[in-house]
């Protein structure tokens, strides 16, 4: 297994260049420059002014030779300086960062500790109470949009109820709103994944021969059932985790948490090219990474899965 | 010798949108201990819901045993509690099942899922357990069991795991082993030495076992006695031998006409049973064989025949026809030297020719009984 990761991690050397390469050709593809007039109507800067600045951070140069020196430069660790923010790229997601991956690692926990149970008890009481419950819950967390429900959240728990601060991050009570809010996508998909193999699985040959021994039902669902319906699970928590530590533009955008997820955004909104370069390259390490662990945890999930040959 | 099961009057039915498919439909039989009998029949009559009704393993919904009573060892497993079942599971009665590549668990280690029964029903710890697993394993021949104890399933081959499966059936030494058709799925070589190895051990260890197949070829040389199964009945019961030499149920001699044979001429056809296994959900209301059958008669689509003593055959030879039955019109007629009567034999063909095609697909898809709610 060491000796796949070990492959799996220099593979991604190549990957991480195409990806690069991709991102900065399309973000400069975009009209546009960071100095525009146009990005920066409200003080627009002088035509010779722009012609220094684009000089002074190498925009006037063939883009190829751009993308040559992000990388050298990248393989160093220097990332670059914000156009717009004028700070290093890595000071300012590594600011962010911390606060979205907080939210993000609490709200797939949270996502998990409730879709599990749900999914797993909605298969097993198939057509139940229960089940139509979470299927209602599943379909509402799917179609209703985060910042539809998050401003209700606010508006119940917060304004009205005064239970729960809803602006910043500065106190586990004011992680609660969020974090909920946050995890309910992930929550409602998860449950109906769960719901699906187990009830997949339940059906299998080899939950009859369970019992056939005499097995008690708890130990058939368990030993059993669980172990296989949890492959497709991880298949999904992977990409998921991924998604959701990158942070959210909406909803710290909602509760004025300092996250990364509006930079996203912003950037490209700014051409702000070392900065789009920064954060996509963080999303993509991270899905990388988050689909590695997702096949290493198959090796242990599943037995069929081999890395040694 | 002592009665070890005696089944009487089971009805096993399944709940479907389309009507309640009557998969069992009064099947009555008994058992001595260390017995061992063949239940043979086409898919789809009632084999397998039969041995899965013993051990109460009939999926609840849609299943439900609706009659009959189950007598083991004295007591009946119809009326007996989830815990009391469970307590027979495994530990007195033990399945071996038709398809060794998913009957398994993929994600569990042999060891884990031999020791499992063990832990349960013989209260041994893991060491114990797991020394009595790789007796087993050595038990049923698979070579350095020691090794291969903690390997997976998909690490063994079909052959393999089916002794696995067998391993695993014998572990408590149940008193019964039901075997349903646990040669259908392997290679034809392979065959012979399963069946080889299930009939040595059950003779070692005096079990009594119920082989389940389709195939008369294969329960030839396993079984003291055969059951036929048709439609959810049994039609035709008798010692193996005589059954082979006198059968006396127009569908029996059907399924032994269509068995190849090396000491035959080679000009001389195999003759297939003409139609399709009746629709259980609303069965012929005479005889079930009656409109695949070249010898019937009107009484046969009018009245159902009982399973009855026939004359011109062993004390305990019973079959499930009016014709061969005392007063029948093939009693005293030497009838399996015919194919029977040619112009019904035209009928039934044209009455095939005229059955809707999906229905004849259907049919040859081999419809087990239906699977759980979508």
């Amino acid at each position: 297994m060491l000796k796949y990761t070990i492959r799996r991690l220099l593979l991604l050397i190549p990957t991480l260049f195409f990806v690069a390469l991709i991102v900065f050709s399309l973000a400069h593809a975009a009209p546009g420059s960071p100095f525009d007039a146009k990005s920066n109507e409200n003080k627009p800067l002088p035509q010779a002014t722009i012609e220094r600045l684009n000089h002074l951070y190498g925009i006037d140069k063939p883009v190829w030779e751009q993308f040559a020196l992000y990388l050298s430069n990248a393989i160093r660790f220097d990332f670059g300086s914000s156009f717009v923010r004028d700070r290093p790229v890595i000071e300012i997601i590594g600011q962010g960062f911390p606060y979205s991956a907080q939210l993000g690692v609490q709200a797939l926990l949270v996502a998990l500790m409730f879709s599990l149970p749900l999914g797993v008890i909605s298969a097993l009481r198939q057509n139940s109470i229960v089940d139509y419950a979470s299927l209602l819950f599943a379909t509402v967390g799917t179609t209703i949009p985060s910042f539809v429900i998050g401003i209700f959240a606010i508006y119940i728990f917060g304004v009205t109820l005064h239970l729960l601060p809803f602006v910043g991050w500065s106190t586990p009570s004011h992680w609660i709103l969020p974090t909920a809010i946050l995890s309910l996508g992930a929550m409602a998909f998860l449950t109906r994944i769960t719901r699906a193999s187990m009830l997949e699985a339940i059906r299998q040959d080899y939950v009859r021969t369970a019992r056939s021994k005499g097995l008690g039902e708890q130990v058939v669902i368990v030993a059993h059932v669980m172990k296989n319906a949890m492959i497709p699970v991880v298949t999904i928590v992977g990409p998921a985790t991924a998604g959701l530590i990158t942070g959210s533009i909406i909803i710290e955008g909602l509760f004025s948490i300092p996250g990364i997820g509006r930079l996203f955004l912003t950037s490209i909104i700014q051409r702000d090219y070392p900065l789009i370069m920064g954060t996509y390259m963080l999303y993509a390490v991270l899905i990388a990474v988050a689909n590695l662990v997702v096949d290493l945890t198959y090796g242990i999930v599943d037995p069929r899965i081999r890395f040694d040959r | 010798m002592p009665e070890l099961l005696a089944v009487r009057d089971l009805h096993t039915q399944f709940f479907t949108r389309d009507g309640v498919v009557r998969a069992v439909d009064g099947v009555s039989f008994e058992l001595a201990a260390g017995e061992t009998l063949g239940l043979v029949g086409e898919s789809g009559c009632g084999k397998t819901v039969t041995a899965l009704s013993l051990m109460r393993l009939i999926p609840m919904p849609p299943g439900r045993i609706v009659k009959g009573a189950i007598m083991f060892d004295g007591q009946d497993v119809l009326k007996m509690d989830d815990d009391e079942v469970r307590g027979i599971r495994g530990n007195n009665i033990a399945m071996i099942f038709q398809d060794p590549m998913t009957s398994l668990n993929p994600v569990l280690t042999i060891s884990r899922q031999i020791s499992e029964a063990l832990e349960l029903h013989l209260k041994m710890d893991r060491s114990e357990a797991r020394k009595r697993t790789i007796e087993l394993l050595e038990l049923v021949g698979i070579p350095s069991a020691k090794k291969r104890v903690d390997d997976y399933p998909h690490q063994f081959s079909g052959g393999m795991r089916q002794r696995v499966m067998i391993a695993m059936a014998l572990s408590c030494n149940p008193k019964l082993i039901l075997a349903d058709e646990p040669t259908t799925a392997l290679d034809v070589t392979i065959q012979a030495q399963i069946l080889e190895l299930l009939k040595g051990l059950a003779k070692e260890f005096r079990t009594a076992f119920i082989l389940i197949t389709h195939d008369l070829g294969v329960v030839a040389g396993m079984t003291q006695r055969i059951h036929v199964m048709y439609g959810g009945k049994i039609v035709e019961k008798a010692d193996t031998g005589e059954l082979f030499a006198n059968p006396k149920m127009p569908y029996t001699w059907g399924l032994l006409r269509s068995i190849p044979r090396l000491d035959e001429h080679r000009k001389s056809k195999l003759l297939p049973i003409e139609g399709l296994p009746p629709d259980l959900i609303a069965p012929p209301p005479g005889c079930r064989f009656e409109p695949r059958c070249q010898y019937r008669r009107d009484i046969c689509r009018e009245q159902e025949p009982e399973l009855k003593h026939i004359p011109n055959a062993k004390a305990d030879h019973e079959a499930r026809c009016w014709g061969t039955q005392e007063g029948g019109w093939l009693v005293a007629t030497d009838w399996r030297r015919e194919i029977g009567d040619t112009r019904v034999l035209e009928e039934i063909k044209q009455e095939v020719a005229q059955l809707p095609a999906e229905a004849v697909r259907a049919a040859e898809a081999e419809t087990p009984p239906p699977p759980p709610t979508p």
